[in-house]
């Protein structure tokens, strides 16, 4: 009960006004109150999560819970007269305008869910994923600031979804440092690659000099005993006509026959190994001219009826003149020499182009050959028939093949053993660029 | 310098091909006043009076028949060293050589060789070769400092 009295002038006689109110209700609603205070302040403390009460207008701090003191370090008085800047980085993303931002948005966009990374009075980094709503408490605007401490510590554990992210994290950096890795292995491996290249062109070159040398050496030096057998022994012929007999002449003939063949010999093989180091000298060049220019050349030793010859249209090529003829003697120059014995002495010479690439072809109706022999054609002193009389050095058909192999193109037989033989050879129509 | 008769100087270390190229002049009735030196050293002292020929009057041949390949200094160095001579300049030289080698022919023409012979093997065609070189340079080619007559 709640008791007042009053003294009264009633009637001229002093009264005492007593008056006895039953208050136990507002007792009640009291202490409910100071219940619910206690418990929303023993909450608000015990909570886990540092809480901020912000005026919406300002952005003022006018309260906060035991945890922020904790985990930023500071005391309450320190806490309420902070402004932003206490509690943020500074740094870009999290600077006072950043923030500022944020309360902005909470106020005028709705709840905001957002990470943070604050500073503890201690100077560490506070990583925090921070709640930011905004509420009407009665008739003031207040923004609820809800800090959860992100960052872990140590020792703590890691939820099973954590390791999960971890490991996948892990394994994506795995991934990524292998990657790291092989990509050094591969720029390693590439400069090892270089080096080597480097060191065997080197050696390359080296043993192209010396292969040089030798040929030139060759040349020179098994030329000149043989001109001297050749001279000398024509010298005797010559001077002592008259001390020699058939017989002796005869010896001396076959020393002579022998010094050709190998003066023969050795400048084919010089021609093979000059075209392997020439540069070509690349021009358009009149296929049909230089096959009517070459063919009397080849039938100029031809002592029985010559062959015909039967040429179609060729098409012109890029390429180095000199040695292309070199191909078309080879060729036409088999082609004659294998018909000398067969009932059909004919030699067509066709050519076309087929996606700028030209294809020419000798066929003759001659000897032939064996096409399981076919790949020993374009070896160097390989023969498939038997050495007589004129015959060549069995340089020729490798001398055509290194000929068009040089101009980037290739070379193919077709025969049969007594049914002719047919060659083919590619060359681009223009210079390839490289 | 005199200009004496000598008409040609063979420089030829190999003695078969000098005697086949000898043969060849003398059967041809090319030249009788032939001088025939083994290496390159022996050259440049006949041509500029140096060492053994020191004390020998220098003679101006009408013809150099040069070999390229020779031993101590070499066709090329001795060409080099005519063609560098304002006195020898003139003289024909006509090189000699086992083989076509394009880089020695290139090199040849640069240093103003007159021309360039392959021996050829062939017996037959050796001959022909001197003959024609012969007869070319001393008898039909007019070379500066000459005088004469037919």
């Amino acid at each position: 009960m709640e008791i007042t009295s009053h003294t009264l002038d009633f009637a001229l006689h002093r009264a005492e006004l007593v008056l006895a109110l039953d208050v136990t209700e507002r007792l009640r609603d009291r202490r409910r109150l100071e219940e619910s205070e206690q418990r929303f302040r023993e909450i608000f403390n015990s909570m886990n999560d540092a809480v901020f009460i912000h005026d919406a207008e300002s952005g003022r701090i006018l309260q906060v819970n035991q945890r922020t003191l904790d985990l930023y370090g500071i005391r309450e008085e320190e806490a309420l007269a902070a402004d932003f800047d206490h509690f943020s980085r500074g740094e870009e993303g999290f600077s006072v305008r950043e923030a500022g931002e944020w309360l902005r948005k909470a106020r005028e966009e709705g709840p905001q869910l957002f990470e943070w990374r604050s500073r503890a009075a201690t100077g560490h980094v506070i990583w925090a994923e921070v709640n930011l709503r905004y509420v009407q408490l009665g008739d003031k605007s207040r923004i609820l600031a809800v800090v959860r401490d992100i960052s872990r510590p140590q020792g703590a554990e890691f939820s099973a979804r954590e390791r999960e992210i971890g490991l996948e994290l892990a394994c994506l950096l795995a991934v990524a440092l292998h990657q790291h890795h092989l990509q050094d292995e591969v720029v390693q491996h590439s400069s090892e690659l270089e080096r080597r290249v480097v060191e065997r062109t080197t050696q390359l070159q080296a043993a192209n000099e010396e292969l040089e040398a030798f040929t030139y050496s060759v040349g020179h030096d098994l030329r000149s005993p043989l001109r001297a057998v050749d001279g000398f022994s024509r010298m005797l012929e010559e001077d002592h006509a008259d001390s020699l007999d058939a017989e002796a002449c005869r010896l001396l003939g076959v020393i002579r026959d022998s010094t050709r063949q190998m003066d023969r010999l050795i400048n084919d093989l010089l021609t093979l190994s000059r075209v392997s180091r020439i540069e070509l000298r690349r021009e358009w060049v009149d296929m049909g001219a230089l096959v009517r220019e070459v063919y009397p050349e080849v039938c100029a030793h031809e002592t029985e009826d010559a062959c015909a010859l039967e040429l179609a249209e060729l098409p012109s090529v890029w390429g180095d003149r000199g040695l292309l003829r070199q191909v078309w003697l080879n060729l036409l120059g088999n082609a004659v020499k294998f018909s000398r014995h067969s009932a059909v002495k004919r030699v067509e010479v066709t050519g076309e182009v087929l996606d700028g690439v030209c294809r020419y072809s000798v066929r003759d109706q001659g000897a032939g050959f064996d096409p399981a022999c076919g790949h020993k054609l374009f070896g160097v002193f390989q023969r498939l028939h038997a050495a007589h009389e004129n015959e060549g050095s069995g340089v020729g058909l490798a001398l055509v093949q290194r000929i068009v192999r040089r101009h980037g193109g290739q070379v193919l037989a077709e025969g049969a053993p007594e049914r002719g033989a047919c060659f083919h050879f590619q060359l681009s129509e223009q210079e390839e660029k490289s | 310098m005199s200009t004496q008769n000598l008409e040609i100087l063979l420089v030829e270390d190999d003695p078969r091909d000098a005697e086949l190229t000898l043969r060849a002049l003398r059967k041809h009735n090319i030249a009788n006043e032939v001088r025939v030196l083994q290496d390159g050293v022996q050259a440049l002292d006949f041509l500029f009076g140096r060492g053994p020929f020191a004390a020998a009057e220098r003679v101006r041949p009408r013809l150099i028949l040069l070999d390229l390949k020779l031993p101590k200094v070499d066709g090329l160095e001795v060409l080099r060293a005519i063609k560098a001579d304002a006195n020898l300049r003139t003289v024909p030289v006509v090189m000699l050589t086992s083989s076509r080698e394009e880089r020695d022919l290139l090199e040849s023409y640069r240093l103003g060789m007159n021309s360039y012979i392959v021996k050829p093997v062939d017996f037959e065609q050796f001959m022909e070769s001197v003959r024609q070189v012969g007869l070319y340079w001393l008898l039909l080619n007019q070379a500066p400092g000459e005088n004469r007559e037919g």
